[in-house]
């Protein structure tokens, strides 16, 4: 779809990049938002891609595959803002639940609150398979090709992700969690 | 129902959740960079037997680096800047470089809290990703910050890259990354590394040299071109070679391929117990700049 916008952008066209920018940016924003959990960590992540992207588009050899070339871009974008905020950063903060879900999905909000809290307990990049898989729906070897690595890698970080998470899980529904965890 | 029940359809809601556009002001602010940023330059085909360049790939359990290059030049050691550039060197490449920088008395800027493609003033900065040892170098404005955050990029086509980590082990075959890293690992000192460097099979490294840096002694390696992985490369040109311990949380980290250079050497040296890897990669119109920045390393305490 976007093959001759690439082919441009790669000969130096700058106004075909701003193009494939803007029809790519708002599902990257999407993924990075995802599996960074901030806002401005994901737009950080995004722009930096981008970049990034512009930089090394000459070494992209197929031009239908910019998207999936993108996204993996993209996500080491994410682990280097990981990185950062793990530096820099004393904590994290939960973001308000802006609930678009249906009743059916949670039964509460303290549900809602559990799953972000034990989403945000796992790796960055078991989230990034997570994003990829669940909220993309890619098929585990689409998530390989788009994160760059195995797919046996991908399938283990899938299982210990999900473990992780039902870990937090039956952890949190034996313990509630304290005033102060739910305001960190 | 318990927040556990039907834990995938749950999860599918809560990542539906979120933000699903780029603001506008972001759009124009990559549009900005990209006016003031170059593309790199690929040279020749993706990938052809006497081409030149570095390939590298993110890999499995561990925080895997690959790296590998293909390429004739050399660089002289860090310690031995005034001399870079093998028999076939241009003049240019072999031209006297300017007197390594005195050493800024000035604290170093940390290198990972810089923003992503960011050009480096002059200046000495730190890597302070191992917990061993703090790595400073003096750079000039030919550098940039990139991904990762480990290694230095030159900012334009003129491609050379320096990386700094502690690797801990070394793929079993760059060409069937599915093997993983060796085990057991390799042992610890710079002698292990040297020598499961040099058993890789698919490339072929140099004899070792000793060199010194700050004090400190270690070895140097030289790719020896041409490599036998032609067809191991993913998109961005990424194989697999060694991996990185201390120098990324990530396990996925990669060096995207500057298919021009020309060069690639490993320095390796144990500061106080921790053995620093160097990499330098470069087409010889970068070597002087190069070697200043590695004759500047200092090792410091964390």
């Amino acid at each position: 779809m976007h093959a001759a916008l690439v082919e441009q952008a790669k000969r130096g066209d700058r106004e075909a990049f701003d193009s494939l920018a803007r029809l790519t940016g708002d599902r990257c924003m999407a993924i990075a938002f995802r599996i960074l959990r901030d806002f401005d960590l994901a737009d950080d992540a995004v722009q930096s891609a981008l970049l990034t992207a512009w930089r090394e588009l000459r070494a992209l050899r197929d031009p239908d595959r910019f998207e999936p070339w993108l996204h993996r871009i993209l996500t080491n974008a994410c682990y280097a803002e990981a990185r950062r905020r793990k530096r820099w950063s004393e904590g994290i903060r939960l973001l308000p639940a802006e609930s678009v879900h249906g009743p059916d999905d949670y039964a509460t909000v303290d549900n809602r609150d559990q799953i972000e809290r034990a989403f945000r307990r796992l790796t960055v990049q078991q989230r990034a398979v997570l994003v990829f898989h669940h909220y993309l729906g890619l098929p585990l070897p689409e998530v390989a090709v788009r994160i760059g690595i195995p797919l046996g890698t991908v399938k283990s970080r899938l299982h210990h992700a999900k473990r992780a998470l039902r870990a937090s899980l039956d952890a949190e529904a034996r313990t509630p969690p304290t005033s102060q965890e739910r305001m960190a | 129902m318990t927040a556990h029940n039907d834990l995938d359809r749950q999860l599918n809601s809560f990542l539906r959740e979120g933000p699903t556009e780029l603001p506008y002001q972001s759009f124009d602010a990559v549009r900005d960079r990209t006016e003031q940023t170059g593309q790199r330059v690929v040279i020749g085909p993706w990938r052809l037997p006497e081409m030149n360049k570095i390939v590298t790939i993110g890999l499995g359990t561990a925080a895997v680096v690959v790296l590998l290059i293909l390429g004739y030049q050399y660089l002289g050691s860090p310690s031995n800047t005034g001399n870079p550039g093998g028999p076939t060197a241009t003049p240019e490449a072999t031209a006297t470089p300017e007197p390594t920088p005195e050493p800024s008395t000035a604290d170093p800027t940390d290198f990972a809290a810089i923003p992503m493609g960011t050009r480096l003033e002059e200046g000495d900065y730190v890597f302070t990703h191992m917990d061993g040892v703090r790595v400073v170098f003096t750079a000039s404005p030919v550098w940039e910050r990139n991904i990762p955050d480990w290694m230095v990029w030159t900012i334009d086509d003129d491609k050379a890259t320096m990386g700094v980590f502690e690797a801990d082990n070394v793929a079993v075959d760059p060409c069937q990354p599915e093997l993983g890293v060796q085990d057991p690992a390799v042992g610890p000192t710079v002698d292990d590394l040297v020598t499961a460097l040099r058993a890789v099979p698919g490339l072929t490294f140099s004899a070792p040299t000793d060199v010194t840096q700050d004090g400190y002694s270690g070895v140097r390696l030289d790719y020896v071109p041409p490599d036998q992985l032609d067809n191991c490369l993913d998109d961005m040109g990424h194989a697999v070679l060694m991996t990185v311990n201390g120098a990324v949380a990530s396990e996925d980290d990669y060096f995207p391929a500057p298919n021009g250079s020309d060069a690639f050497s490993v320095y390796i040296y144990d500061v106080d117990g921790t053995r620093v890897v160097i990499t330098a990669a470069y087409t010889l119109n970068r070597t002087d700049s190069l070697n200043e920045m590695l004759a500047s390393i200092r090792f410091e305490q964390p």
